[in-house]
């Protein structure tokens, strides 16, 4: 479906450049979840807008691959590519009340996105009765209501389950949400895992699942990709990645969820921050932080697979396996 | 003895309009925090928890004197809160911008210290004291807010919260617009300050797990109304209140579609003297829809705003 390999984003050009995004390769059947993991400016987020080509000119993205569906997308030039998102690539955002046209009615916004739908709508009585089937999908009580409102005339948690059907609309078959959740509140993030995790049964699309949170990835996703500073450091399925982590990192991340839902006086800490990580080409990014650092880290760690287990990009825990 | 009192605060946010629509009902005056008493403990850490909208920051926010009370008292020790002395600090959300983007964090650190009339002299060493006390280093002196990760500047903003020597901080969801492996620092960092500073902390929050982790107390609050207060392991324990549960039920992986979200109070349209919660309640009875249940103790220090609990309901 999706397919991946050695995807790598820098910001600018020369000695000024930032590289935000390397060696990044995955691949996504149809119909599954994928929990993207990682703090701020880990890159998780310009992975996915790479995908879906939304970002600034003064990136340049390369890849050896980035099939989906069979086309390759960086082949693709601007207008194809505009065919394409929003009816096959689709992207929920973080903040619904900036996702939506302020002065347009909710029902404006689906009107407008029908006509991207490749089946086409016929009179407008059509799309408006499929914007309330799709509203009626993530469970608002009262659809025809809330296509006359304005965005500012529902709550977050509306809104975003607005936007979800906004982007479930035209039936896209790979759906990005990034941080859909980061915003609201207990009860209403509660209610939209809830409705993903029915939707992604019901629909026929892979979603990507961008969060921070490893609880809620845990949840609702099959397999998990933790990135560090731009890179993929562990990637497996969900089950055996929360149970086994193999990288400090998902292990200091899972220990820490691990924590505050148990009952201790100090949290686990990651000294230091995700800004040391970058740029240190030529040797393991996590490096400044990791408790395991040592002389034989100072090199490029690759990806290497780990049986039954998945991709790690570290070499101690193969280590450490063996002395278990 | 309570180090901070707040009896019967009443904060009520004013209905612009038309006189013809406020006459109609289409516009009214809400409280924001409506009727709310409870006493803040000296060594602390009291989490305010509630949903978007339920006036946890509000009621920070009229301890100090950012909102005008429109009835009640807050009491410091007794006395009257005094707004300039910089006992009582804030901590806000969102670091970047209650940070100034054109000053050094010296500079913004040495604000405070010059108001409250420190020496000249000592500025400089206070500053670097302060630096210290948050876990950051001389070198983040002359650094401009955007030069600095998300996390440092959270602790930043703590250290000048601490620069007046407060005796209470607020923190508004302090760490909410923080990463997990940050969180986990700045949650320490508070706790640990509230053991070397004799801090009393009020921490306003949406996430339950950080409230437990953190808190002393827990104050469940609702569109205005106090619902819940008690000790943070008896509230896990056995909460009291429908909504309480509801709350706690999220936590609960396994417990799969229990949050029913019917309507929710809309204060424009909802009967303001009866039961806040009464939309979504399932235990609804009569006389919630008359009047907003007064406060009852359920032992070890907790109470609860809600007819339907009773001793019955304990020994289930």
């Amino acid at each position: 479906m999706l397919d991946v390999r050695n995807l790598s984003v820098t910001f600018g050009s020369g000695e000024k450049s930032l590289n935000v995004c390397s060696d990044v390769s995955f691949s996504l059947a149809k119909g599954k979840v994928l929990g993207l993991i990682g703090e701020s400016g880990s890159g998780k987020t310009v992975t996915c807008k790479a995908l879906l080509s939304l970002l600034p000119d003064n990136a340049s993205v390369t890849a050896d691959r980035m099939n989906f569906g069979g086309q390759e997308l960086l082949s693709l030039d601007r207008r194809d590519f505009n065919k394409l998102r929003g009816t096959e690539l689709a992207m929920i955002f973080q903040d619904p009340v900036g996702s939506f046209n302020p002065v347009k009615t909710i029902g404006w916004h689906f009107r407008h996105a029908g006509k991207r739908r490749r089946d086409g709508f016929g009179p407008k009585s059509d799309v408006m009765a499929a914007a309330e089937e799709s509203l009626r999908k993530v469970e608002i009580a009262n659809p025809g209501q809330a296509l006359r409102k304005y965005p500012h005339q529902l709550s977050g948690g509306m809104l975003q389950r607005c936007l979800i059907a906004l982007t479930l609309f035209c039936k896209p078959s790979l759906i990005v949400a990034d941080e859909p959740t980061t915003n609201l509140d207990n009860l209403v993030e509660r209610q939209i895992i809830d409705i993903f995790d029915k939707l992604r049964h019901e629909i026929d699309a892979s979603f990507i699942f961008i969060t921070h949170d490893m609880t809620i990835a845990e949840q609702i996703s099959d397999e998990i990709a933790v990135m560090y500073a731009g890179q993929i450091v562990e990637h497996g399925e969900t089950a055996e990645v929360m149970s086994r982590p193999r990288h400090p990192y998902t292990r200091a991340l899972i220990k820490t969820a691990r924590e505050l839902e148990g009952d201790v006086d100090y949290l686990t800490e990651i000294p230091g921050d995700v800004t040391s990580g970058l740029n240190r080409h030529g040797q393991c990014r996590f490096g400044p932080r990791c408790p395991l650092h040592d002389a034989a880290c100072n090199h490029t760690i690759h990806m290497r697979h780990v049986q039954g287990h998945g991709n790690v990009r570290c070499i101690k825990p193969l280590i450490r396996e063996e002395a278990a | 003895m309570s180090i901070l009192e707040f009896h019967d605060a009443v904060v009520t946010f004013k209905a612009r309009g038309a006189m013809m629509s406020r006459l109609n009902g289409n516009m009214r005056d809400f409280n924001a925090v409506d009727h709310v008493s409870f006493g803040v403990q000296e060594g602390e850490i009291l989490g305010i928890v509630g949903e978007s909208g339920s006036g946890k920051t509000t009621i920070c926010k009229a301890a100090l004197g950012l909102h005008k009370m429109s009835g009640g008292t807050i009491t410091e020790n007794g006395q009257p809160i005094r707004l300039n002395d910089g006992s009582l600090q804030m901590v806000f959300q969102d670091p970047l911008s209650s940070l100034n983007p054109r000053q050094t964090i010296a500079q913004s650190l040495e604000v405070p210290l010059r108001l409250h009339g420190t020496p000249k002299s000592e500025i400089s060493g206070r500053v670097d004291r302060l630096l210290a006390d948050v876990g950051l280093t001389r070198q983040f002196r002359n650094r401009f807010p955007h030069q600095v990760s998300g996390g440092q500047l959270q602790r930043v903003a703590i250290a000048r919260a601490l620069a007046t020597n407060p005796r209470v901080l607020f923190a508004d969801e302090a760490v909410s617009k923080l990463d997990v492996s940050v969180r986990a620092q700045v949650l320490n960092l508070l706790k640990r300050l509230r053991d070397s500073h004799k801090l009393t902390i009020i921490f306003v929050t949406h996430d339950l797990h950080v409230a437990r982790f953190l808190c002393d107390r827990i104050a469940v609050m609702y569109f205005g109304k106090l619902l819940e207060i008690g000790p943070t392991k008896e509230i896990f324990r056995k909460p009291c209140h429908p909504y309480t549960q509801v709350l706690l039920g999220t936590l609960d992986k396994d417990q799969a579609r229990h949050a029913s979200m019917r309507d929710i109070f809309n204060p424009m349209r909802d009967d303001l003297v009866a039961c806040r919660y009464q939309n979504r309640c399932p235990h609804v009875m009569p006389q919630c829809r008359q009047r907003h249940p007064a406060h009852r103790d359920c032992g070890a220090g907790q109470t609860v705003a809600c007819y339907f609990y009773s001793e019955a309901t304990e020994v289930e």
